[in-house]
Formats: C-alpha cells, sequence, structure tokens
C-alpha cells in the first residue's frame, strides 16, 4: 500500500517511532552516564576504605576501625550493586524502547511503501556481462588487497622470539629442549573427558635455586661486610684494624693467595661472608665471578645475559674505564653487576641467574662506571648519561628479587662516573648523588622525595661522595672541595655549605672523611689533609712520579694508597703531617680498591703486555686477585 | 529519509549503551574481615536434558513452518512473525547458543579427533538447516536463525548494493569458513595445545550478537554488534551476506535444492516491477544470447583461470605459511611469551597484569622463560601449518569465484539467485502474479510479445 503523508495510520507510526527512539536515547544517555561514574570509582579503591585499612594495619586490635570498615563496606557493596540494578533496568527499557522504535519504524516504511516504474528499455541488456565484468575487477582487487594486508602485518608483526632453538638458547644461554622449533603433540581439548596424550618432549633438567632469604640485610650485616664500592656507606673504611700493613705479593709475604679473574675490569671486590665477587667484561662477553674467600678458589663465574640491542654496537668507551668499571654489589643474598653496555643482572650467591636486563647502551664519553649499591631489598644505579638537556640520565631502584624497576626519578645532569652512596643522616636514611652541577639527596625508599640539593660541582665530575659525622663531601677538580650539612631541606646551596677547599683537588680518587679531618688524593700523587670542620688545609705530602686511581681507604688510624704500579703507601696522619710509615708492593698494577675483611685486604690487581708503538691492538691484560693478610 | 537516519541513529547509541552491563566485571571480592559468615557461592544446576530437545524440537517446527511460508503459502507476514518468535526463543531465550554456525567448528573438531564426541543436539543443530535447505533452499536464513532474524527487523530502508560489490565481499563469509575450520581441525588434530581451545573456537569469540542476546558482553564486541546492526538499517543483512561462514555452506546447498522460492507464483511475466525489490541483490534478470566472438572470448578467459586455479592456490598457501606470527598473536601462550622476552629484555619497564602473574606462579627464571618461549615457538610452527592449509583454501576461493564469474548462464526470466536468496519473501508484493493470487488486483495479462 502507498497511503499519504496525512494518513493517520501512518503519523501514528512515525510519531511512535520518533518518541521511542527519544526516549531510548534519553536511557542511553543515562546509561552512559552512570557507567562512567561507576567505571571511574572501583568501589573497593575508596580512598575513605584505603585510609581505614591502613589504619587497622598499625593498629590490628582496634575493634572500632574494623566496625567502620566493615559499615563502610556494605555501604560501597550496596552503592555497587544498586548501580549495577539501575544497567540492567535500563538495558531491559532500552531494549524495549528499540523495539517499539524498530517496530513502529518498519510500520510506517511500510505504509508507504510503493511500487516501482522502470524505466522503458530500448533494447534488451544481458546484466550478466557488465556484472560479471566488473565482478572478476573486484575479485581480483580484493585478491590483491588480501595478499598485500597479509604480506603488508606479515613484515610489520615481527616476533620478537627466536627462529630456532639455536637462537633461542644464544638469547637465553640454556641448553635446546628435544622439541624446541618442533610441533610436540597437544593434550586433547576439553571439554570431553579424553585421557591427555603423553607430551614427548623433553625440558631440561631445572637447577632447583637455592632459598634466598628475602629479609634485607641488617646493619650491623652491612657493617661487617664489603658490599659495595668502598665498602660501608662508601666511605672507604675498614670495620677491622688488623690488616697488615707489609707486604710484599712477589716473594710471599703476608699473601694469603693469590687467583687469577678470567676476564678483565676495572671494578673493585665485594665481599660478604666467605664469598668475593667481581666482575669483567670484554666486547663480546661479560662476566660475574664468585671467588672463596679462603683459598682465592673461582667458585663460579657466570655469563650475564644480554639483548639484541645492548650488543648492537659496542659502547664507546675509554681504555681507561674498560666494560667493567661498575663496582658489584651484594645485599647478602644475591649480587648485582652492570656493565658499559647497560646490561644489569643479580644472580643468587650459588650463581643461579636470578634476573637480567638491559637498561639500554648509556651515551657515556668515558664509559659508563657508576658502581651500584644496595638499600634494603633496592638495587640503586645512577645512570647519568649525555647532555644535561637530552634529559636521558636518571636515577633507578631495581627490585632485588626480579630486577624490575621500583621507581625511577630523571636527573637534570650530563654524564657523570661517581657512585651513589647510602648514608644514615639527620635521622634519616639518604641516598647521595653526585654530578655536574647537583649534588642531591634522595629519599633511598622511592626516590621521588628529594630530601635536599646542593649546586656546586662542575665539568666531568668522577669521585664519589663520602660522608662522616653529618656532614657530607664532595670533591673534583672542577671546581674544588665541599663540605655540605646533611641537615638540609630543598635548594641548600646558600645556606648548607660549611666551607670550601681548593688545594690537592682530585679527577679520579673519592675522599676520605673522618670527624676530625678529611683526606683528598688526587692523580698525580698529592695527598692533602683538611681540618673537616673548619676547612683548613693541615698538611700535604707528595708522591712524585706516580699516579692514584685508587681511592684512599682508612684502616684503623692509617691510610692505605695504592698507586697504578701497585705499589701501596701506608700513611699514619698527624695533625701537622703524615708519615709513610710502610711502602709495601703488590708486584702488578691496580686501578681499584681494596676491601677489608677481618685480617685480610682483597685488591684486583693486573699485568699488561706492553705496549708497542704503532700496535693496532690493545695490550693483552690478565688481572689477578690477591689476599693479604698474616696466614 | 530522515526519519530513518534518526532512528538509525537512535539504534546506534542505544546499542553503544548496552556497554554499561557489559564493562563492569562480574566478580567482587569477599569482604576482607570475616567477622560474619560468607556464604558459599551456589553452582549453577545444568539444565534438564529435555530442554535441549525442546530447543531441537522446536528448531524442527520452525524449519518446517519456514519452508511453508516461504514456498507454499507465501507469506511475508507469516515469515515476519516467525522471525520475531525465533529471534526470541533462539536468541534471547536460548542466549544465542547453540547455534548452527558455531556447530561448525564442533562438528570439524569430532570429524578430526576421534575422541571428541560431539552432542546429538549440536549435530542436530548442524545438520537440520543443512536437509532441509537441500530440498527447500535457504529457510532456515528466512525466519528461523537469530542472527538473520534480528538483521532482518532493523532492515528498515535498505539500499541496493551494486552486484559487483556482493561478488567481492561475498568471498569474505568463504574465507571465514576457512579459517575457522582449519583452527578447529588443527585442533582436533593436536596440532594446537587444549589451551588454544578459545582460539580454536574463533566463531563463537567473534559471534557478533551473542552479547546483545544475553545482555552483556566485551566492549568490544557489542560495538561490533551494534554497528553491523546500524549497518544492517540501510544494507540488509551484511553478517548474512558477507561474514556468515554457515551461510557460505547453506549457499552451495541451495545451489542444488530441489524447490526453491519463485518470485511469482506460476509463471514469470517479465513485468521487471520486481528488478529493485531485493534489498540483498538476490534477483537476477533475464539472459541475452551473446553473439559468437563474445562466446570465443568467454571460452578463452574460462581457460585462463582454469589455468590460474593452481597458482592462486600455490601463492596464497606460500603466503599463509608466513603468515604464523599473526595467527599466533590470537593465542594468549605466544602474546605472553612475547611480552615476558620484550620485558627480560628491558625493552618494556613496565610488567602486565598477565606477566606478573606468569612470574609469580613460575618464578620467571631463566628456565622457566626458555619453557615458555619453547611453547610459543611450537604454537607459531602449529600456526604456520595451519596458515598454509588456510592460503590454499583463500587461492582456491578467490580462483573458484573467478571461475564462476566467467560460466554463461542462460535465463529467461526473473529468478532469485539460489546461492544469496535468503527466501524472506519481500519480493512477493512487488510480483502482479502474487497480487493477483493475494486478490489485491483482479486479473493481470503479459505484454504484447515484442514488447
Amino acid at each position: 500500500m502507498n497511503v499519504s503523508s496525512d494518513d493517520a495510520r501512518y503519523q501514528i507510526a512515525l510519531r511512535t517511532a520518533a518518541v521511542a527512539g527519544i526516549f531510548s536515547l534519553l536511557v542511553a544517555a543515562l546509561l552512559l552516564y552512570d557507567v562512567s561514574r561507576r567505571t571511574l570509582k572501583d568501589p573497593l579503591d575508596d580512598a575513605q576504605l584505603q585510609s581505614l585499612k591502613g589504619a587497622l594495619a598499625v593498629q590490628p586490635e582496634n575493634k572500632d576501625l574494623r566496625a567502620q570498615i566493615q559499615n563502610l563496606d556494605q555501604q560501597l557493596r550496596q552503592e555497587y550493586f544498586r548501580q549495577r540494578l539501575f544497567s540492567t533496568i535500563g538495558a531491559g527499557l532500552l531494549l524495549g524502547g528499540i523495539a517499539v522504535a524498530a517496530i513502529a519504524a518498519r510500520t510506517a516504511a511500510t505504509l508507504r511503501r510503493k511500487l516501482p516504474r522502470p524505466a522503458p528499455q530500448a533494447a534488451p541488456v544481458d546484466p550478466d556481462i557488465s556484472t560479471a565484468y566488473l565482478g572478476r575487477c573486484a575479485v581480483a582487487v580484493l585478491a590483491l588487497v588480501v595478499f598485500g594486508a597479509a604480506g603488508g602485518l606479515i613484515l610489520s608483526l615481527q616476533s620478537r622470539l627466536p627462529a630456532d632453538a639455536t637462537e633461542l638458547e644464544t638469547l637465553l644461554a640454556v641448553k635446546p629442549a628435544e622439541s624446541a622449533g618442533k610441533t610436540r603433540p597437544a593434550a586433547k581439548p576439553a571439554p570431553k573427558p579424553a585421557a591427555k596424550t603423553a607430551v614427548k618432549t623433553e625440558t631440561p633438567k631445572k637447577e632447583a635455586p637455592t632459598p634466598v632469604a628475602e629479609t634485607p640485610p641488617t646493619d650491623d650485616e652491612i657493617a661487617k661486610a664489603w658490599a659495595s664500592f668502598r665498602g660501608p656507606g662508601g666511605a672507604g673504611v675498614s670495620a677491622y684494624a688488623n690488616i697488615p700493613t707489609t707486604w710484599n705479593a712477589a716473594k710471599g709475604e703476608n699473601l694469603v693467595w693469590k687467583t687469577p679473574v678470567p676476564l678483565p675490569g676495572n671494578n673493585s671486590p665485594v665481599v660478604w661472608g666467605n664469598r668475593i665477587f667481581l666482575s669483567g667484561a670484554t666486547e663480546k662477553e661479560r662476566k660475574v665471578f664468585c671467588f672463596d674467600a679462603t683459598d682465592g678458589k673461582l667458585l663460579w663465574q657466570k655469563d650475564v645475559p644480554s639483548t639484541p640491542e645492548s650488543t648492537a654496537k659496542v659502547p664507546k668507551i675509554n681504555r681507561d674505564t674498560g666494560f667493567a668499571a661498575p663496582t658489584t654489589a651484594t645485599d647478602g643474598r644475591r649480587v648485582f653487576a652492570m656493565f658499559a653496555n647497560g646490561d644489569i643482572a643479580g644472580f643468587g650467591f650459588d650463581g643461579t641467574l636470578a634476573w637480567a636486563r638491559s637498561l639500554g647502551i648509556p651515551e657515556n664519553v668515558y664509559g659508563h662506571s657508576a658502581s651500584l649499591v644496595t638499600y634494603k631489598n633496592l638495587v640503586i644505579v645512577q645512570f647519568d648519561q649525555g647532555q644535561a638537556k637530552d634529559n636521558k640520565s636518571k636515577l633507578l631502584a631495581l627490585d632485588a628479587a626480579s630486577g624490575k624497576t621500583v621507581w625511577e626519578v630523571p636527573r637534570e645532569v650530563p654524564n657523570s662516573w661517581p657512585s651513589p652512596i647510602i648514608v644514615k643522616a639527620a635521622g634519616r636514611d639518604q641516598l647521595i648523588t653526585a654530578a655536574d652541577p647537583w649534588v642531591i639527596a634522595y629519599n633511598p625508599a622511592d626516590g621521588k622525595e628529594e630530601l635536599w640539593r646542593c649546586k656546586f660541582l662542575k665539568q666531568d665530575v668522577g669521585p664519589s661522595p663520602v660522608y662522616c659525622d653529618g656532614v657530607v663531601y664532595v670533591a673534583n677538580q672542577f671546581p674544588a672541595i665541599a663540605a655540605i650539612r646533611a641537615d638540609g631541606s630543598g635548594d641548600v646551596t646558600k645556606t648548607h655549605i660549611l666551607w670550601r677547599g681548593e688545594d690537592g683537588l682530585p679527577d679520579t680518587c673519592s675522599p676520605l672523611a673522618t670527624k676530625e679531618h678529611f683526606y683528598v688524593l688526587a692523580s698525580e700523587g698529592t695527598l692533602t689533609c683538611y681540618d673537616a670542620k673548619q676547612g683548613d688545609n693541615l698538611w700535604a705530602m707528595d708522591f712524585p712520579g706516580v699516579n692514584f686511581t685508587t681511592s684512599p681507604s682508612l684502616v684503623g688510624k692509617l691510610i692505605y694508597l695504592i698507586d697504578t704500579d701497585g705499589k701501596a703507601r701506608i700513611i699514619e696522619p698527624g695533625a701537622k703531617a703524615g708519615k709513610t710509615i710502610s711502602e709495601p708492593e703488590l708486584g702488578q698494577k691496580c686501578v681499584t680498591s681494596p676491601a677489608f675483611q677481618d685480617g685480610r685486604m682483597f685488591i684486583r690487581t693486573y699485568v699488561e703486555s706492553e705496549e708497542k708503538p704503532g700496535q693496532s691492538e690493545p695490550p693483552k691484560r690478565e688481572d689477578c686477585l690477591f689476599c693479604i693478610g698474616k696466614e | 529519509m530522515k526519519l530513518p537516519r534518526l532512528l538509525l541513529l537512535l539504534a546506534g547509541v542505544a546499542l553503544l549503551a548496552a556497554l554499561p552491563t557489559a564493562v563492569r566485571g562480574e566478580l567482587i571480592p569477599v569482604p576482607e574481615l570475616a567477622d560474619h559468615p560468607i556464604p558459599d557461592t551456589p553452582a549453577s544446576e545444568p539444565l534438564p536434558a529435555y530442554r535441549e530437545y525442546l530447543d531441537l524440537a522446536f528448531l524442527l517446527a520452525a524449519l518446517s513452518l519456514a519452508s511453508y511460508l516461504a514456498l507454499v503459502s507465501r507469506s511475508r507476514r507469516g515469515l515476519l512473525i516467525l522471525t520475531v518468535v525465533s529471534l526470541a526463543w533462539l536468541g534471547f531465550w536460548r542466549a544465542g547458543c547453540v547455534c548452527p554456525i558455531g556447530a561448525i567448528q564442533n562438528v570439524t573438531l569430532a570429524i578430526c579427533d576421534a575422541d571428541y564426541a560431539v552432542p546429538l543436539v549440536v549435530l542436530g543443530f548442524f545438520m537440520l538447516p543443512l536437509v532441509f535447505t537441500l530440498f527447500f533452499g535457504r529457510t532456515f536464513c528466512a525466519a528461523v536463525c537469530p542472527l538473520g532474524a534480528v538483521q532482518e527487523l532493523v532492515a528498515v530502508r535498505p539500499l541496493k548494493t551494486p552486484a559487483w560489490l556482493d561478488h567481492a565481499l561475498g568471498l569474505l563469509a568463504y574465507i571465514y569458513l576457512g579459517l575457522a575450520v582449519v583452527l578447529a581441525a588443527m585442533f582436533g588434530l593436536g596440532r594446537l595445545p587444549e589451551s588454544s581451545a578459545d582460539t580454536a573456537f574463533l566463531i563463537c569469540r567473534y559471534d557478533p550478537f551473542v552479547g546483545f542476546f544475553r545482555l552483556s558482553g566485551g566492549t568490544g564486541m557489542l560495538i561490533f554488534g551494534g554497528s553491523l546492526l546500524l549497518i544492517g538499517v540501510f544494507i540488509g543483512r551484511p553478517y548474512c551476506r558477507y561474514l556468515c561462514p554457515y551461510g557460505a555452506i547453506l549457499g552451495l546447498l541451495s545451489k542444488v535444492a530441489k524447490w526453491h522460492v519463485k518470485i511469482p507464483p506460476e509463471e514469470c511475466i517479465n513485468c521487471r516491477l520486481c528488478e529493485d525489490a531485493c534489498p540483498y541483490g538476490a534477483i537476477r534478470e533475464p539472459t541475452v544470447t551473446p553473439p559468437p566472438s563474445a562466446r570465443a572470448a568467454a571460452r578463452w578467459r574460462l581457460a585462463g583461470f582454469l589455468a590460474l586455479l593452481p597458482v592462486l592456490v600455490a601463492a596464497f598457501a606460500w603466503l599463509g605459511s608466513r603468515f604464523d606470527v599473526p595467527l599466533a598473536r590470537m593465542h594468549p601462550t605466544f602474546r605472553l611469551a612475547e611480552r615476558v622476552l620484550a620485558e627480560k629484555a628491558g625493552e618494556i619497564e613496565e610488567w602486565t597484569d598477565a606477566t606478573k602473574n606468569w612470574r609469580d606462579k613460575t618464578g620467571g627464571g631463566r628456565e622457566e622463560i626458555a619453557a615458555l618461549a619453547r611453547e610459543a615457538m611450537d604454537l607459531r610452527a602449529a600456526f604456520a601449518e595451519a596458515g598454509t592449509w588456510f592460503g590454499a583454501w583463500v587461492g582456491l576461493v578467490i580462483g573458484v569465484k573467478l571461475i564462476h564469474l566467467s560460466v554463461r548462464r542462460r535465463r529467461t526470466d526473473y529468478q532469485p539467485d539460489r546461492v544469496n536468496c535468503v527466501s524472506c519473501g519481500r519480493c512477493f508484493w512487488y510480483c502482479p502474479s502474487e497480487q493477483a493470487r493475494q486478490g489485491w488486483i483482479e486479473t493481470i495479462e503479459p505484454l504484447p510479445s515484442g514488447k
């Protein structure tokens, strides 16, 4: 039928469709509004509820708190289910509205339906000719589109899975199972109760990992160990005074043992219990080593996994830095190592790889050298790189068990080479970093809380900060030495610098501080002593013709210096001068800092073949680990 | 066209507003402070067996009635009423499952896996429409299939689409059929592990309207279904014509059906009034005998496409064998393995819930990562095999279509296209012979010959 537009039935159908449509629209809008409110507000994430739960965690026996939580929980759940009921009813109303609108619209369309009036044809036209031709073209286009789209997907969706078992082995450094890369017969599918077919593949035996205590180390444990660069707090102060002051390694005098280190590296030993850890690297490989402190036996050496990205190019390094400059760190449960290409890994004390990841090859003109340090269950990485304006520098805290980033803060500094230190100062734990121009103290628990910052340092910053008796000391060739009170807040540049020193400025060796004195060792062989509180230059000792990169250490009242030729100088500092009481020889070169335990000093040395003029390849180097002590 | 467009907009918004019940999850954590008793969560009782057989009986009755209404009584109104009833029963009440479309996979699985027993009801849902189609044409699509029913009801002002577009887009249904069968077959043959059940049952995963039938579903699913219904207001039955894998099978069977819906009840008088009557492009006009020169060219063209067929099969099979990664990415284990490796390499620092749960469960050590990577590599190999077969199928479908479009057919009157006609009866009203049969007009006479 074809009724007129004034037809009553048509008008009723049309208006019914319009009203039902508007009704549906309103219901839809209300539902959308309701769902937007509900999806943004998870009832169990209510701030007040979370706050009450937090309070209950502190006072678990508080019955009033429990009652408040239960009541609030019930109210939130009731509101949530009320909203869901609203949605359910709304959906039903919406369905009804759409149905009425559709029926009314169809009725209106049917009432106005009219027969077609096909135009006369002059001559019969075969419809199949044009349809078939256009159809074939359309099918051909579809085929090309499907082919092209599939090809594009294949090219764009590159899988990061290895192509075969060999690549997997390389990626993960594991033995391939028999089935790797092959199709395995699978178990039968659900939902019927068929027996599963046996899986025919063999998987490699899984090593049972040594159980790792997950509680962080105590302060006492840390104080007794030498768990990171320059020991507890990065201070370079031995907890043990019973270290020999004389030795001759070539003659075996006071040499308990020495053992070769398989790969070169400029990182210093760290010690926990009877375990000594070192790392070594070349362009192509990176390893972590574990030695027995009793006899120097190499207990294990493990490869650190890399990624195609971290090995895509050789990181730019200075020969003095090398590929394994950062000293490892341990929390007594695991040992952590980092390398010049940004690879970082954690191993159990039995050598089991806990985790490994790549932070990316850092942009560092001399090579990354900031050592790792641990804080409770975190591994702290000072990852300064590039120029300050590049905004690439950052401070990261990784979970010691998993390697996952716990927190990360950007730093407005360029590449730098000091290591961070963690100390307890002004009643709080402080993570102190030094770079150009900022010395910044962070809350090591979350990094986001910046305790204080001081603008002082300039250009390439090499020495690490030290702390003693409420004062943080930083020293660098540019501009000078600064003693900064550690009890500040915010920018303390103008308020907390106690004194400034300009003599004997170091470029590599980190300083040494006691309550009374502050010492700096310049690379060209000058040891300078300052008054720790006033900053007066008290005395200096020159060691002409020698260079130092080993930072000075304090053992009892004596200062241990080791030059790059491996000759040590044991200094007895006085109020007005220092006195050399012995000059023991290691017999090998040394650029690293010693680690001290009860009656023992552990030091990494090396021998290097002579470099000949015009020689393209670098001289060969063989590293060694010495244990000095009375047998 | 203003009112239908407004309704179109309203329908679209309304359908999108079905999201509220879809977005919120069903799981609410139990209160932590257990001073009050926490009730046991009751398990749903299984449906009694008679309910399933009742549904099968309804299907049989509806198919019989639809065939009667389409072929014998030729009642468009009756078909519409049956459409509404089928939608209510098989769609909303039975929540759209089991349906013959998804049953393709169950049957494939049963063929490939001797240990898998397909339930009788599922077999009945799969076979009955096929049997009826062999005899009566696509009467299942006319008024019984709930997916077709909902599309039929929203087709308020459908427009006619160009035939060449229908030819091209119609291939997608065959491609979809091939993909679903290949994945189900791979799963049944044990090439895909047990964890692939969700991936293998593709048709059920991507059913566009089940979310509406159940009044809940994933956001993407509801948007997809809503979009199809929106399009369906102007382009009739888009899912049936371009995507339905079961419709692809029914179309092939309908081609050889013993009986089929006819436009006029008796002889066609070539009045041309039904030319534009079908919104689904399923009416074929009479052909004209071509000159001899055109016939020779057509024969050469047909020979060429016949020769091209194996080339197409080989080319697409090769392409399919390279499609392993895109296919494997449908599998959650494969995606998990890629994500874990990326996190391990430090390319991504944040863990997802999936990777965190996996690490909590397995420890996430090197050996565990290696095992996961091997499993994913095996999956990739399995999907490469599936891709090869699927690619060959796609090549075959394209080649056969090109051949089909090169074969001359002779028609002397207006006929429904047996493959595409869904026997909906919309064309009846346009036919003066039908109008005479219904008593709406007195009589008709054929035009003088030559006019």
